[in-house]
């Protein structure tokens, strides 16, 4: 570095280091956005981030003026073209990131790099708009700390800058954790919105799911998806695995081939009566892209939100199709009697099956009808039918030809829940019993760390329900009487060693389950507690707390006072007092200093003790010894050689130091 | 304090009236074993004050005026060839004195300057492929026109950095303005000086001021300040650990003029002006030099 005299000379070694800075706080905040930009934009942004790090070493501009018009014109130019608009959450971010990487180009001043760093700033916030996990929150925590600490490097000089880059990181980390206190009491108090926290609509799309139809091998589709469908926790009730069926679509109508609807069911309240007190649940939804809302049992009245309708085979659906992670608490009969009068059209739709095929599932189930006194017969003959003939439980099932049913209960034999289920269905309306697909959730794993049970993808179960005279509805589940340990167990006891999927397994036992079960209640928590803290939700925690707090203007009133509050003490705590010295010849001296304070002689905290001891002096000839005499003592224990046994005489002389206002 | 000392101090101040903080200063510098630049337009009394530093500590002094067409050989001397021997033999330059003044040092051209700024360093030169030992004590006063004159070569900060102490002298107020058109002619008067101590005995001076007592509060305040010049963005970079050693040794040999056996942070106080002076350079578009800085700086560092 050679001091030349011209402006700006010796300064253009070194900014090759700061633009680094800048750079390296951009990258992390971009990292995460690289996935959903297009990658021409991220490897622009990369091609210039270089160039400028090249550049810095030349001491010149990389691109000239009409350059830079056509680099910024060409990439709104792309994303216009790429996204059609250059605002939103997708263009206008895509544009963003786009200019960012050209202003890296003339980056040359400290105004330049503090602009890009807030830019930096705004990118990391756009993050929210598509991710809002609780690793999502952490990496941006850390990226916020790095872009603080840029932002203070940006104005220092170059030399400076890389001397003491730790130092700046610790402080940039101090400086948020400082401001975390507030940030937890805005987030807390300040009044929410009606609606979601996040009121942008989700981009994603064509996640798996149940569906309305159900043909043979769907599930065993979805039941590979580790991906999480909801988390569940009940109230009381110690409820065990087998009890759990979580109902989502119902299906009527077969065509030969598959189960669905063909027509909408009967809107109509459903007729149930409950058979034992209701349990409370709170079930948190992952977006599915569909309507239906689960539920293991009958519900005893449908919550305000989401605005929806409970149908009179219990199915609940939604109005609008979950798009967003959804969060419901209600009271949930688990033993019921569901409709135990048929009206002729349920009954005519609950025993409809094609005009033919599969002809010998129906001589069988004729037999049965023969044979059997009653319909609960019948149910108890094809089950245990089912538990004596040599079927298998498997996710890799052989294809079936054009009488499905046929093939599998007479050939095959091997098969997945759906198709138990579609044969047992299939053999009961054959037999003349009112029957019907169930799909939905079966069982979930129950993480005993925070109570809740977690239901996967790999939970997805089809059932059978059939109508029983006076007993109404029966949950009748084939699978269980061909293997049972799906039911009690899960998917994992159920399926043979070597059909597990090895990710699935990996994760189930070990030592990994403990870790794995704690992230889930972390994230359970953070859905709950900060993605999920809406208007009703905060209402009712500030209620608890006091009941001034549920109105608008009482959570205002509160922010404003405790902020105001813990400012003023802040503010009361390092004005007022400055910190008291560990040495103890120091905290003498600052007595001392406070005692002639009382008289306004004030120290300057710069001035000398000597110095002071002078201006004091003169001020107060009658103080004059007292003072000259204490600071040479304090002077000589904090300066001199002197040993730490003439302490007392210092901390004797202060005390007996009781200047008054106005001398004799 | 040696009486000596002050004796020397007092004779000085006969000769350059109403400098006492600046005369102070120089000794300190030169107790503190560091060389020293005295800066200002001509005519003020550089080059007295040199002289009169010089005489009263009874060191042996050469002169050096620096002009632009000075070789190095000019100051450390060169191999001549003795017809008589019929060798060459070494012919010391001036370098080989006690006390150098280095008069008008940034008149030279770099090449001189640094043969000279080489010797400061090690205290020895090299001529002719063998090194020479420089006599101790070794001090090289400079005296400087202001950077902005015409003519002028500045000394590199590297060099700077080597100089412990820069002082001003600034034009005399009026009393001693007025005793100074009253008296004789301060040539005459350097003559008469006498020396007030032996090299030896200034040496000695020297080795009791560095023993000068340091606490570990004065150290944490000496640190507060160097810190604080190092985050100050408004200048290319804050004090070197070097800086902060003389910043050391010259509040030391003030306290030691000052007659105690500790130092104090008014020492540090009074020295960080003069030492800041040509160390701190302001960054684009600052025009603050290095010594408002230091006024300010020791109003704002509160004493730990």
């Amino acid at each position: 570095m050679k001091h030349l005299g011209l402006p700006g000379v010796f300064l253009e070694n070194d900014t090759r280091r700061q633009r680094l800075w800048v750079i390296l706080p951009l990258l992390l905040v971009l990292a995460p956005h690289a996935a959903r930009l297009p990658i021409w934009i991220s490897l622009a942004w990369l091609a210039c981030a270089g160039l400028s790090l090249f550049a810095a070493e030349r001491g010149r501009p990389p691109v000239g003026g009409v350059g830079k018009a056509v680099l910024a014109l060409g990439g709104a130019a792309g994303v216009l073209l790429q996204f059609g608009t250059v605002i939103g959450p997708a263009g206008g971010v895509a544009l963003l990131v786009f200019l960012s990487g050209a202003k890296l180009l003339e980056m040359n001043s400290a105004r330049d790099r503090m602009g890009l760093l807030f830019v930096g700033v705004f990118l990391l916030v756009a993050h929210f708009l598509d991710a809002q996990s609780l690793f999502t929150a952490a990496y941006m925590a850390l990226a916020a700390v790095a872009l603080v600490a840029g932002l203070m490097l940006a104005t220092k000089p170059a030399a400076v800058a890389l001397a003491e880059t730790r130092g700046h990181l610790a402080l940039a980390a101090r400086l948020l954790a400082q401001a975390l206190p507030l940030a937890l009491l805005l987030f807390v108090l300040f009044p929410r919105l009606p609606g979601p926290l996040w009121g942008l609509p989700q981009q994603t799309a064509g996640k798996s799911g149940l569906s309305e139809r159900m043909a043979p091998g769907d599930i065993s589709q979805l039941i590979l998806s580790d991906e999480l469908a909801f988390r569940a926790e009940f109230a009381d009730a110690r409820l065990e695995s087998r009890q759990l069926y979580w109902r989502g679509p119902v299906l009527w109508d077969y065509d030969g081939r598959a189960w669905g609807n063909s027509a909408p069911v009967s809107a109509r309240p459903p007729d149930f009566e409950a058979r034992a007190p209701p349990t409370g649940v709170a079930v948190t939804l992952e977006p599915h892209q569909r309507r239906w809302l689960f539920l293991p049992g009958a519900p005893s009245r449908l919550p305000a939100t989401p605005p929806s309708t409970l149908a009179s085979d219990l199915q609940w659906l939604a109005r609008e199709p979950l798009r967003q992670r959804l969060r419901y608490e209600l009271e949930v009969y688990l033993d019921y009697r569901l409709q135990p009068r048929l009206d002729a059209a349920s009954r005519a739709r609950g025993l409809a099956l094609p005009a033919e095929g599969d002809q010998r599932a129906r001589q069988l189930a004729s037999a049965w009808r023969e044979a059997a006194t009653d319909d609960a017969a019948i149910v108890e003959q094809a089950l245990g039918w089912f538990g004596a003939e040599a079927f298998h439980y498997t996710l890799n099932p052989p294809q079936l030809g054009a009488s499905a049913v046929d093939d599998f209960l007479f050939g095959t034999r091997r098969g997945f829940c759906e198709h138990y289920a579609s044969a047992f269905v299939f053999l009961m309306r054959a037999a003349g019993v009112p029957a019907r697909v169930v799909t939905g959730y079966q069982g979930g794993e129950l993480n005993q760390l925070g109570n809740y049970w977690i239901v996967r993808g790999r939970d997805a179960h089809a059932w059978a329900e059939v109508w029983l005279p006076e007993r109404g509805w029966m949950r009748v589940d084939p699978t269980a009487a061909v293997a049972p340990e799906r039911v009690e167990r899960g998917l994992n006891a159920a399926l043979p060693a070597a059909e597990r999927p090895a990710a699935l397994v990996a994760l189930q036992g070990g030592w990994l389950r403990p870790l794995r079960l704690g992230l889930d209640l972390l994230n359970s928590r953070w859905n709950e507690w900060v993605l999920g803290y809406n208007q009703e939700r905060q209402r009712r925690f500030l209620a608890g707390l006091h009941p001034l707090l549920a109105s608008l203007q009482g959570m205002l009133i509160a922010l404003i006072v405790v902020a105001a509050a813990a400012l003023l003490l802040l503010a009361v705590r390092l004005y007022r007092r400055p910190p008291e010295s560990r040495d103890r010849a120091a905290r003498a001296y600052e007595r001392f200093c406070r005692r002639l304070a009382r008289l306004d002689l004030r120290r300057t905290p710069a001035e000398g003790a000597r110095d002071f001891a002078v201006r004091a002096a003169a001020a107060r000839p009658d103080l004059a010894a007292d003072i000259d005499a204490i600071t040479r003592r304090y002077v000589a224990l904090r300066y001199g050689p002197a040993g730490a046994d003439r302490l007392g005489e210092l901390e004797a002389a202060v005390r007996a130091f009781r200047p008054t206002r106005h001398g004799p | 304090m040696h009486p000596a000392l002050a004796r020397a101090l007092d004779q000085i101040n006969g000769i350059v009236l109403g400098k006492d903080t600046q005369v102070r200063l120089c000794l300190a510098c030169l107790l503190a074993r560091g060389h020293l630049l005295i800066e200002d337009v001509p005519g003020v009394g550089k080059t007295t004050l040199a002289h009169a530093l010089a005489r009263t500590l009874g060191l042996d002094f050469h002169r050096i005026q620096f002009t632009s067409d000075l070789l190095p050989a000019d100051i450390l001397g060169a191999a001549v060839y003795d017809r008589e021997s019929g060798q060459f033999s070494f012919h010391p330059g001036p370098i080989f004195a006690q006390v150098i003044l280095a008069d008008e040092i940034n008149r030279a051209s770099p090449k001189a300057q640094s043969a000279l700024l080489e010797a400061m360093e090690e205290g020895q030169v090299s001529v002719e492929g063998e090194t020479r030992p420089l006599p101790a004590p070794f001090f090289v006063i400079a005296t400087q026109n202001p950077g902005d004159q015409i003519g002028a070569f500045p000394l590199p900060e590297s060099q700077l950095d080597r100089f412990l102490l820069r002082i001003r002298l600034g034009f005399p107020e009026r009393r001693a303005e007025r005793a100074l058109l009253r008296g004789e002619d301060r040539r005459d008067l350097l003559a008469q000086l006498a020396p007030m101590l032996t090299p030896a005995e200034f040496v000695e001076q020297q080795r009791v001021a560095r023993a000068v007592h340091v606490s570990d509060a004065l150290l944490d305040y000496l640190q507060a300040l160097i810190a604080a010049s190092r985050a100050d963005s408004r200048f290319i970079a804050g004090l070197s650990p070097r800086a902060g050693l003389g910043l050391l040794r010259a509040s030391q040999a003030w306290a030691y003029l000052e007659g105690r056996d500790f130092a104090q942070p008014e020492d540090v106080q009074a020295v960080l002006p003069a030492l800041v002076a040509h160390r701190l350079f302001p960054a684009v578009g600052v025009s603050r030099p290095g010594e408002d800085w230091a006024a300010r700086i020791l109003l704002e560092v509160a004493i730990p």
